[in-house]
């Protein structure tokens, strides 16, 4: 309710803009970010001099813009740091820091949440807009979201509309996976897959267990945060025969784990490289 | 003057009967020896004259009035209990463990005060521990902490005192010096009943004695009444060796019934 | 008679020196409380000299560190504190209670239960929407905790049958915590509660300290009052209900005091442990076992313990915030090996 209020009334001042900016030049509110979603929410939106500081997983090997970031400073996440830093805006995630959310609406801070639950682009798009809209910045959100939309039509477009392409399986380290209602569903049908586990009715992050696949095998993998898991995690399921039996007879394609960590603007890299590969290994499509 | 006494009282634990019909009283100015067989209900019993114990049937009288009827503080002013086996949970010091037997008489804020250590010195020096006042009492001999603990109860200072097997561990002299102790108490005017094994201490100490079996009371009286050959051989089925030195009784278990019948019978000396 | 004439003078000075070393002993654990305090005012994410700190803690000074003093380090420090001191004393109590040194309150299963109501609001998504319902949720898993131990115990059952209780309670709880964890379809909450229960003090406001502060008051109110008869416990049960100890209530003020006391905390800031079985048999020996004098000082070295902990939660810095609780966990869980140990050393 009231971030519509606040949409309305930053609609409302942007068509005013031009006269409003023949007064005084109001200054943009100064904003933080307290987790990596947010981050990029906050680097891809706000000016510079907006930035207060990032999270210090910004610069962590989760980041993308692990090199943009460490032009800015880099909080730990507490409530000190936001004040010292006269911040006005807090992004962070719905789920997390549940006590900074209590305690920074106390003191003067407005706090924007991601909600973890945005599956679509659409959901993300409305998120991109609702945090422009705070940063003062509507027409950076606007340019943004065109972007995606641009990236995303020239994926494809009949292969996603026939929905008609390779089916596959999406598989993490420790054994989890995604069903319909995930955003990484969103961007495995964006890219032109198919996603078995949504096609078996599974919803959510659980797995599809291994018998299935041996019954219904994907024609192939797509995995993630390989890469940044530990040995001890990786090596329990990913040695497991079945699973290394099926890696050696379907096309694998890895993700980076950076490129989904949350539903945020970088997720439309994750459809892109999804895209390309299932090009290479399936070919046909039209460019 | 007290009179303690168990009026038919009968006692459950669990679903097993320890006490039918146990009668039995106790008066001041007596030291009265509790005998019998293990498993004859000595300790229950005395755990019901106490109060810890509530009995299936019957009551427990304290001068006539019911023991229940007494507040729980009041009762530990006039009633100092030790039990069997000198459990110590914390290894404390002596004088600590001896002070223990003053909270009866502590108000809620209040610390041990000259008169509480006045108390606590005489108990000490009764039972010979004032030497070892500051060592831990767990570095103490099995007899050394006996003593400790009847310094505790005595520390109470109370009318009345019930004792459970406290020569248990300890050696011939302090044996004698705990009967010695407790007669004396009795002597001055206190009620002291006295739960024993040893029947020779029992007869040569004691003025008054009550023998149990099976959860029930076989004799009550004088010792030399109580403590009979015929008593004993149903009580605890053996046969015993009476006799007198320097005008003082003694009793020894001689042999077992059912054993051999063709040994001799025993002289009287 | 000679000998306890001489003994009278040397007794004397010995029982004066008991009293002062008592005291000496709370009162360098004060002090070290006060000397750890002022650090705990001074560190935190953003640096500020002392002498702002103590301005602020006035309200002197740049209204940004007011807040951040008043609103922010100082609640952190005074929930520490209470956390800390309701263990340590609860720990000592419940040693006393049940005569062993490796008694300590999550024994009862109150901390486990507490957790589980906390965890039941995130799971159902309560704590995002309304503020006090995961706070009030974790009363209400200790009140029910509570409720059933207190209900035994003044059914007349043995110490024992109230520790298997406890066991079963926390056996149940912590099973109901981790079905939560696994119906949870969102991966977030389930990241959300495990953190949470890890324990934590941090960007709470002086509204949590408001919320915990009298429950934990009350409840070490009520631990206290049993301390006279924790001593005469020293001797067994028996011997101490025939000094006048009254087994039903002591034991109903150990349970409901550990209760009101870990309930409060669990509510604002998580699972913390250890504590309560580390202080009380660190301290024994200084105050020659006895327990009622193990009390104060318990509650004491509790608060110091923990605070110590969040300050050396707040230096170290390794990219996430260790937790207090798995600090003092990190602490506790080898000293609790050593005391096993030692334990088995003494019996044989």
């Amino acid at each position: 309710m009231a971030r519509r209020a606040a949409f309305c009334l930053a609609v409302l001042a942007f068509l005013a803009g031009p006269s409003a900016s023949a007064h005084a030049e109001t200054p943009k509110p100064r904003a933080a970010s307290a987790s990596i979603c947010a981050d990029k929410y906050l680097l891809a939106l706000a000016d510079p001099e907006q930035i207060a500081s990032l999270s210090w997983q910004a610069t962590g090997p989760l980041s993308t813009f692990a090199e943009e970031a460490a032009a800015y400073p880099s909080n730990r996440g507490g409530a000190e740091e936001f004040l010292d830093a006269n911040v006005e805006i807090l992004i962070l995630n719905s789920h997390g820091s549940m006590e900074l959310r209590r305690i920074m609406g106390q003191f003067d801070v407005e706090m924007v949440v991601i909600a973890t639950t945005t599956i679509t682009f659409d959901e993300i798009a409305q998120s991109v807009r609702d945090v422009a809209a705070k940063l003062d910045q509507t027409a950076r959100g606007e340019a943004l979201i065109a972007d995606m939309q641009a990236r995303l039509a020239r994926i494809d477009p009949q292969v996603v509309e026939e929905d008609a392409g390779p089916s596959v399986t999406y598989f993490r380290p420790e054994g989890g996976g995604a069903g319909a209602g995930t955003f990484v569903d969103t961007a495995l049908r964006h890219a032109g897959f198919r996603n078995l586990q949504a096609d078996l009715g599974n919803t959510g992050w659980g797995r599809v267990p291994l018998e299935q696949l041996v019954l219904t095998p994907p024609d192939g993998l797509v995995t993630s945060f390989f890469d940044t898991a530990y040995k001890g995690v990786n090596a329990r399921f990913s040695s497991h025969s079945l699973f290394t039996r099926l890696s050696a007879e379907k096309p694998v394609m890895p993700v980076p784990g950076r490129y989904w960590t949350c539903a945020g603007p970088m997720l439309i890299d994750a459809v892109e490289s999804l895209a390309a590969q299932r090009r290479e290994h399936f070919g046909g499509g039209h460019d | 003057m007290s009179l303690l006494e168990a009026r038919n009282i009968s006692v459950d634990i669990g679903r097993t009967r320890i006490l039918t019909g146990v009668s039995a009283s106790f008066r001041s100015g007596y030291l009265t020896g509790l005998v019998g067989p293990n498993g004859a209900g000595k300790s229950t019993l005395v755990r019901a004259l106490c109060n810890l114990l509530k009995p299936a049937a019957g009551e427990v009288r304290l001068s006539g009035a019911p023991i229940t009827s007494f507040h729980r503080k009041e009762l530990a002013r006039k009633l100092s209990y030790l039990p069997q086996g000198h459990t110590m949970h914390w290894p404390l010091e002596v004088e600590r463990l001896v002070a223990l037997g003053r909270l009866p008489h502590l108000g809620p804020f209040s610390d041990i005060g000259p008169q509480d250590q006045a108390a606590i010195d005489r108990a000490m020096a009764r039972t010979e521990v004032s030497a070892f006042r500051f060592r831990v009492a767990e570095t103490l001999s099995g007899g050394e902490r006996a003593r400790v603990m009847m310094a505790r109860a005595l520390a109470v200072e109370t009318d009345i005192l019930l004792v459970d097997e406290p020569v248990a561990a300890l050696d011939p002299y302090h044996q004698l010096h705990v009967m010695e102790l407790l007669r004396s108490l009795a002597d001055e005017g206190k009620l002291v009943v006295c739960v024993l094994h040893d029947l020779a201490l029992a007869a040569r100490f004691c003025n008054a004695a009550v023998l149990m079996s099976e959860g029930r009371v076989l004799a009550q009286g004088a010792p030399q009444d109580v403590l009979t050959d015929t008593h004993l051989r149903a009580a605890y089925s053996i046969r015993s060796l009476q006799g007198q030195h320097e005008a003082e009784p003694f009793i020894l278990p001689w042999r077992r019934l059912d054993a051999d019948a063709s040994k001799p019978e025993p002289r009287p000396c | 008679m000679t000998e306890a004439a001489t003994a009278a003078p040397r007794r004397a000075a010995h029982t004066v020196s008991h009293r002062i070393s008592w005291l000496s002993l709370n009162l360098a654990l004060l002090a070290l409380i006060g000397v750890l305090a002022c650090v705990s005012l001074t560190i935190g994410y953003v640096t500020y000299p002392v002498t702002d700190v103590v301005a602020a803690l006035f309200g002197l000074g740049d209204d940004k560190v007011i807040t951040i003093v008043r609103e922010l380090r100082l609640p952190r420090l005074l929930l520490a504190l209470a956390i800390g001191g309701g263990l340590g004393v609860s720990g000592a109590v419940l040693q006393g209670l049940l005569r062993n040194p490796l008694a300590e309150p999550g024994i009862l299963g109150i901390s486990s239960s507490a957790s589980f109501g906390a965890v039941i609001t995130i799971y159902f998504g309560l704590s995002a929407t309304f503020v006090y319902a995961l706070p009030m949720a974790a009363m209400a898993g200790a009140a029910t905790a509570t409720t059933v131990l207190y209900f035994l115990s003044a059914r007349n059952a043995s110490t024992l049958t109230i520790i298997l209780a406890g066991v079963a309670i926390g056996g149940l709880a912590i099973s109901l915590t981790s079905l939560a964890m696994n119906l949870s379809p969102n991966p977030w909450a389930i990241n959300e509660m495990i953190f949470w229960m890890l324990g934590s003090v941090k960007d709470r406001s002086m509204h949590d300290v408001a919320l915990a502060a009298p429950f934990v008051l009350a409840g070490v109110i009520l631990l206290l009052l049993t301390s006279r008869a924790l001593d005469a416990l020293t001797l067994g049960e028996d011997a101490a209900r025939s000094l006048g100890v009254d087994l039903k209530r002591v034991r109903a003020l150990a349970i409901i005091g550990t209760s009101l006391a870990i309930g409060g905390t669990v509510a604002v800031s998580g699972g913390i442990g250890f504590v309560g079985l580390v202080v009380p048999h660190l301290l024994r020996p200084l105050v020659g076992h006895v327990a009622s004098l193990l009390l104060l000082p318990s509650l004491l070295a509790g608060a110091a313990l923990v605070l110590a902990a969040d300050i050396a939660a707040r230096l170290i810095r390794v990219g996430v915030e260790i937790h207090l609780g798995v600090l003092t966990s990190l602490i506790g869980a080898p000293f609790f090996f050593y005391l096993i140990l030692r334990t088995r050393q003494r019996v044989e």
